[in-house]
């Protein structure tokens, strides 16, 4: 075996989606956010809907902490005991921390803030959203793909493009558009998710508890 | 002894060993990792990843806590910093040696 440093980094990035639970918590916010476009589409003037307009700058961040904890359990209870625990390294410098997470918030903010007045100018933009977020949504997953050299992220990328691009052009609305979006998207990450779960018990049957243990 | 021959004998020995070479690759890219992601990776067995374990926790190249998670024991594997630093300069060592030795 050659201790080749960068396929030692990568597989140790990649085995943070070795078991499908990436897929499975992100393919699950998805749905509860077509669940919540779903109520602002089909009842638009409710007091559900809008206390959930109101709330939605809460649904994010909210939902990225509850990715991470969805994650780490999910990893406690079945990865873990099957194929080992890694803790990954993270950058030390404070500053270039500082600066990366400012670099981010700033871009998120332009184009944030670019949409907004797109959207404001001409109302009709807002059609495309499903095209836009499948835009994102494409583009993170890409990046996923090349950073863990694992195939399947670039399949989950294209397929949810498509997705946006498709409910974009047959144009039926920001709202009804956005939640068939996400449900679409869910349920593509949800079968991804499932498919790597089941490959990944198939090879690893659960340990017998005292293996860890030198 | 002639020079290029010097560089290789200064090499660190419990490092220049296959196992723990590639424990300590292992190790110097991540944060930590336990006993089954190591032994899943080096494809040692059990009692030699132990032994090898144990003379680089010896050496202070590697940290080893011993913890539960729930009722499973955990045997969590860190590089130290003294390790970081040995494992560079026996690369730099062996590139050195690699690099002097060109035909």
């Amino acid at each position: 075996m050659q201790p080749d440093l960068s396929k030692t980094r990568l597989r140790a990035f990649q085995y943070l989606y070795i078991d499908g639970t990436f897929e499975f918590t992100f393919g699950g916010l998805c749905l509860l956010l077509a669940g919540f476009f779903y109520i602002q589409a089909s009842m638009p003037e409710s007091l559900l809907s809008t206390i959930l307009t109101m709330s939605f700058v809460i649904i994010t961040p909210a939902g990225a902490v509850l990715i991470n904890r969805l994650v780490n359990r999910f990893k406690e209870n079945i990865t873990y005991p099957r194929t080992g625990y890694v803790a990954f390294q993270r950058p030390k410098e404070g500053l270039r921390r500082g600066i990366r997470a400012g670099f981010m918030l700033g871009l998120t903010a332009i184009i944030g803030g670019t949409v907004a007045a797109f959207i404001t100018r001409n109302p009709q933009t807002l059609d495309w959203m499903p095209l836009l977020t499948g835009f994102v949504f494409g583009g993170v997953f890409t990046w996923i793909g090349f950073r863990s050299a694992l195939a399947r992220f670039f399949v989950i990328a294209l397929l949810i493009w498509i997705s946006g691009f498709f409910l974009t052009m047959r144009g039926i609305g920001n709202m009804p558009g956005l939640s068939l979006f996400y449900a679409l998207s869910g349920l593509i990450l949800l079968l991804s998710g499932a498919l790597t779960l089941w490959q990944y018990l198939r090879h690893n049957p659960p340990s017998d508890g005292v293996i860890n243990e030198p | 002894m002639n020079p290029e021959r010097n560089l290789f004998a200064g090499v660190d020995r419990l490092i220049h060993e296959p196992s723990r070479a590639i424990i300590l690759s292992i190790l110097a890219t991540v944060e930590s990792a336990d006993f089954i992601y190591l032994q899943r990776e080096t494809h040692l067995t059990r009692g030699n990843l132990s032994v090898h374990l144990s003379k680089l926790e010896a050496a202070g190249y590697v940290h080893i806590e011993k913890t539960y998670r729930g009722k499973v024991p955990l045997t969590l594997c860190q590089m130290t910093l003294a390790g970081h630093q040995a494992f560079d300069a026996y690369r730099q060592q062996l590139k050195n040696f690699v690099e002097n030795t060109k035909e």
